[in-house]
């Protein structure tokens, strides 16, 4: 199933991806972000914050946003 | 549907509108840019920390570098996308989507607010507190009045508590309300350039709740120190005085104490006496009549005549009666006082000079031919 990720961490991108139909937001994040601390992250599906194991269906958005981002 | 609801969708009508105006014609290729330099710069540090024998550095770069890698990739398959737009998320989101994003930052902020009128939209953060130092509530405002305004929106400090060396500092990294972006320059232009609304408010939050103490405008451990008026130091607030006379801030180095009156002050609000050379506050210190040298009350004399105040270089001794008087009312060495005696002995004599001539006379005539025999001069 596709659905649209929002990676706002680094140069940031917006794309549809393709998941397997019980993905879960904790595996998609481990897909995508590849990040040990899940809690460093603000992680929205359609918006809203969700728990982890929530099971994500098709044409989701989902975004994950680094909590800590460094001005200068 | 609630005012707010129906003020969030002529709001979104009207960003789309301005998103499709500035819609550029080719493909943007800046981010994909951006994230290849970032790329060379982790290989860079990777080469020198291996180098140089870092190799736990080295690992931890080569982690990040992977990760740089990936985002590049997909950065370029987004590039390509561009020039595919089937199957891709559109740069210009709809007003649906739009919509849903204005009414998701209730969700995200305390407050937000749409002006229909003004063209701005804007949230606000809680109170931003940087290791220990409450910097208040901000207000992010973006405005869609023209592309201009949407790339330069505005930080505003609602509770300022600015850098005590910069009042224009109210945060780290925002100076004169504008956030200087660092890490997240990248991310937040692309989501404003794709209207994704709430990613970029929440991304300029995450920005004002993050500290880079290696970058900052103003440190925060220096938050609260103040410049020294006289040697333009930083000083901490533990560490400085306020001068007592003009109230201007200074270090402990630069303050000096009143040998009079005991008043801490800066360099311009003290000076030295010209006699003894103790330090004395303007308050203390008076001048010369004649020299105008700075003197402490001390070290300054009346004139027993004229009664002003002189220092010990402009009075001299009286040749009679030594006392110390002014060089103005001293005449030929002698005060006012010793003149006019000296003048009175003088004056008898000069009177008596003219009648002692008579008599001198009148007695030559007497002696050389006397008036009458058996006559002579009896004096009164």
């Amino acid at each position: 199933m596709k659905i649209l990720v929002i990676n706002n961490d680094g140069g940031g991108f917006a794309d549809y991806v393709e998941v397997t139909e019980g993905t879960t937001v904790h595996e998609l994040f481990d897909q995508q972000i590849r990040s040990p601390y899940p809690e460093n992250y603000l992680i929205r599906v359609n918006r809203q914050p969700v728990p982890a194991d929530q099971v994500l269906r098709e044409g989701d958005r989902v975004s994950f946003t680094p909590t800590k981002i460094e001005g200068a | 549907m609630n005012e707010h609801q129906r003020n969030a969708l002529r709001a979104a009508v009207l960003i789309r509108e301005l998103l499709v105006q500035a819609k550029p014609e080719g493909p943007n290729t800046e981010s994909t840019a951006l994230a290849w330099e970032e790329c060379r710069r982790l290989a860079r540090r990777i080469t020198m920390a291996a180098r140089r024998g870092w190799h736990l550095a080295a690992r931890q770069l080569r982690e990040q570098l992977a990760y740089a890698v990936s985002t590049c990739r997909r950065s370029l398959e987004n590039l390509a996308g561009q020039l595919d737009p089937i199957g891709h998320p559109s740069t210009v989101p709809s007003e649906r989507e739009l919509h849903e994003d204005i009414l998701a930052l209730e969700e995200e902020f305390d407050d937000t607010e749409i002006c229909l009128k003004g063209k701005t939209l804007s949230v606000t953060t809680d109170s931003i507190i940087l290791e220990g130092v409450n910097l208040g509530r901000f207000e992010i405002v973006l405005g869609w009045q023209s592309r201009t305004d949407w790339d330069a929106y505005k930080v505003v400090a609602l509770d300022p508590n600015p850098a005590a060396s910069d009042s224009e500092t109210t945060h780290p990294h925002v100076q004169s309300d504008d956030l200087c972006e660092g890490d997240g320059k990248v991310v937040i232009r692309r989501a404003l350039g794709e209207g994704r609304l709430v990613d970029f408010f929440v991304l300029v939050r995450q920005v004002l709740q993050t500290y880079n103490p290696g970058s900052a405008y103003v440190a925060l451990d220096e938050w609260n120190a103040i410049r020294c008026k006289d040697c333009d130091a930083l000083v901490s607030e533990d560490y400085h005085y306020a001068c007592d006379r003009c109230g201007s801030d200074v270090c402990s180095e630069c303050s000096d104490q009143c040998a009079e009156c005991g008043a801490w002050c800066c360099s311009e609000c003290v000076s030295i006496c010209g006699g003894c050379h103790d330090r004395y506050c303007g308050e203390c210190l008076n001048r010369c009549d004649d020299c105008g040298e700075p003197s402490c009350q001390h070290c300054l004399q009346a004139c027993p005549h004229c009664a002003k105040l002189f220092c010990a270089t402009c009075m001299s001794a009286c040749e009679k009666c030594h006392q110390s008087f002014c060089q103005e009312c001293l005449d030929y060495d002698q005060c006012p006082k010793c003149r006019k005696a000296n003048e009175e002995e003088a004056r008898p004599a000069e009177e008596a000079a003219p009648a002692m001539a008579g008599a001198a006379r009148a007695f030559s005539r007497a002696t050389l031919q006397p008036l009458r025999l058996g006559e002579a001069v009896v004096r009164a």
